[in-house]
């Protein structure tokens, strides 16, 4: 197998989604508090493609035989816990945002009628 | 102050609106009327202003659950004493709502459902509408502990204390049987009375057969999870 071939391009993938990120940042299309699962991934994707040993330790002692497989799990499991994340925040979002409209609604009926009520004394004034 | 508000949810109603509000003001003359218009693109709007109705517009649609919402936020900005639900589908009969009233005021009740199917009122229903109430019926009686036959029902009559609490509480997208279960939750007395209803003269309903599975879904989903506390 060749571990070089894999060190390499695990490096680069890593260090790739670090700029990434770090862009979307500083364009401010990413806040900094949604980057943080993210730079940690890519730590981690950083520190495995230079210590492989870690990743066969762990999957060892989690009775998995080749390596690889468990990274592939891990990634699974927290790929699965960020959508769950950004589930929420939708839903956050969306409720925020209903309350918003509802109260744009409710106001826009009290300027109708303010407006209405200034006309009829503008009238009964001329 | 008039002191019976009836909200009326419309969504694409052009066809039914007119007769929506010409049937309430025919039966009951002393309520105000506020149609919540949830972000019709049609002439909703605009022939219920023209009719002399109060009307608020949401800026986009927002489903049923939210149109009642704003509608119970506006009776408990101005203090009404109680409302009535009446769909803009023209499938509540106004004829109705003195009835419904008066027994929420006589029982002291908090909620007061016209039922479809607590008699033989006439009305059908498609089978898997009715599958779907017997459904929530048995879930509901479950986690509420009481029987309600007929959950899926949008003509009711609310208490002031019923108007305050939901005003506070988003109900979901499907707002008649999690109501039932949140305001026994919170300690109201339900009572359920059979009405006669119509079956629906135009417009398209929003429930089709392949939507009130994903809807039964939905709603079970949301009575088994959500109970007890409020949401805003």
């Amino acid at each position: 197998m060749n571990f070089l071939a894999l060190k390499i391009s695990t490096f680069f993938l890593s260090v790739f989604l670090l700029v990434w990120i770090f862009s979307l940042i500083r364009r401010r299309l990413l806040m900094e508090e949604y980057s943080f699962l993210w730079v940690c991934i890519a730590g981690v994707f950083l520190v495995l493609s230079f210590f492989h040993p870690i990743m066969d330790k762990v999957a060892h002692s989690l009775g998995i035989e080749y390596g690889p497989s468990a990274l592939f799990l891990f990634f699974n499991v927290v790929t699965l816990f960020i959508l769950i994340h950004v589930s929420i925040q939708l839903s956050d979002y969306k409720s925020k945002k209903r309350i918003l409209a509802q109260e744009i609604a409710l106001l826009q009926d009290k300027v109708e009628e303010l407006s209405r009520k200034m006309n009829v004394h503008e009238s009964a004034d001329l | 102050m008039k002191t019976i508000l009836i909200i009326v949810p419309a969504y694409q109603e052009e066809l039914n609106i007119l007769r929506v509000i010409e049937d309430i003001q025919t039966h009951l003359p002393e309520a105000d009327i506020l149609v919540v218009n949830d972000g019709s693109i049609d002439q909703t709007s605009l022939l219920a202003r023209n009719a002399g109705v109060k009307v608020i517009d949401h800026p986009y649609n927002m489903g049923i659950g939210a149109a009642v919402q704003t509608g119970f936020k506006y009776a408990s900005e101005r203090n009404y004493s109680g409302a009535l639900q009446i769909d803009g589908d023209y499938q509540h009969p106004a004829l109705e709502g003195p009835r419904l009233l008066q027994i929420l005021a006589e029982e002291k009740a908090d909620l007061v459902i016209g039922s479809r199917f607590i008699e033989q009122t006439g009305y059908q229903g498609s089978w898997l509408r009715r599958t779907g109430n017997r459904l929530f019926q048995w879930v509901n009686a479950l986690a509420v502990g009481q029987n309600i036959v007929d959950n899926t029902s949008g003509f009711r009559a609310y208490s002031h204390r019923a108007i305050r609490l939901l005003s506070q509480t988003y109900l979901g997208e499907f707002p008649e049987p999690e109501s039932i279960s949140y305001l026994k939750s919170q300690g109201c007395k339900i009572i359920e009375v059979p009405v006669r209803m119509r079956n629906r003269p135009g417009g398209k309903s929003s429930i089709t057969p392949l939507r009130s599975v994903y809807y039964m879904v939905r709603v079970l989903t949301s009575i088994i999870s959500f109970n007890q506390q409020s949401r805003r």
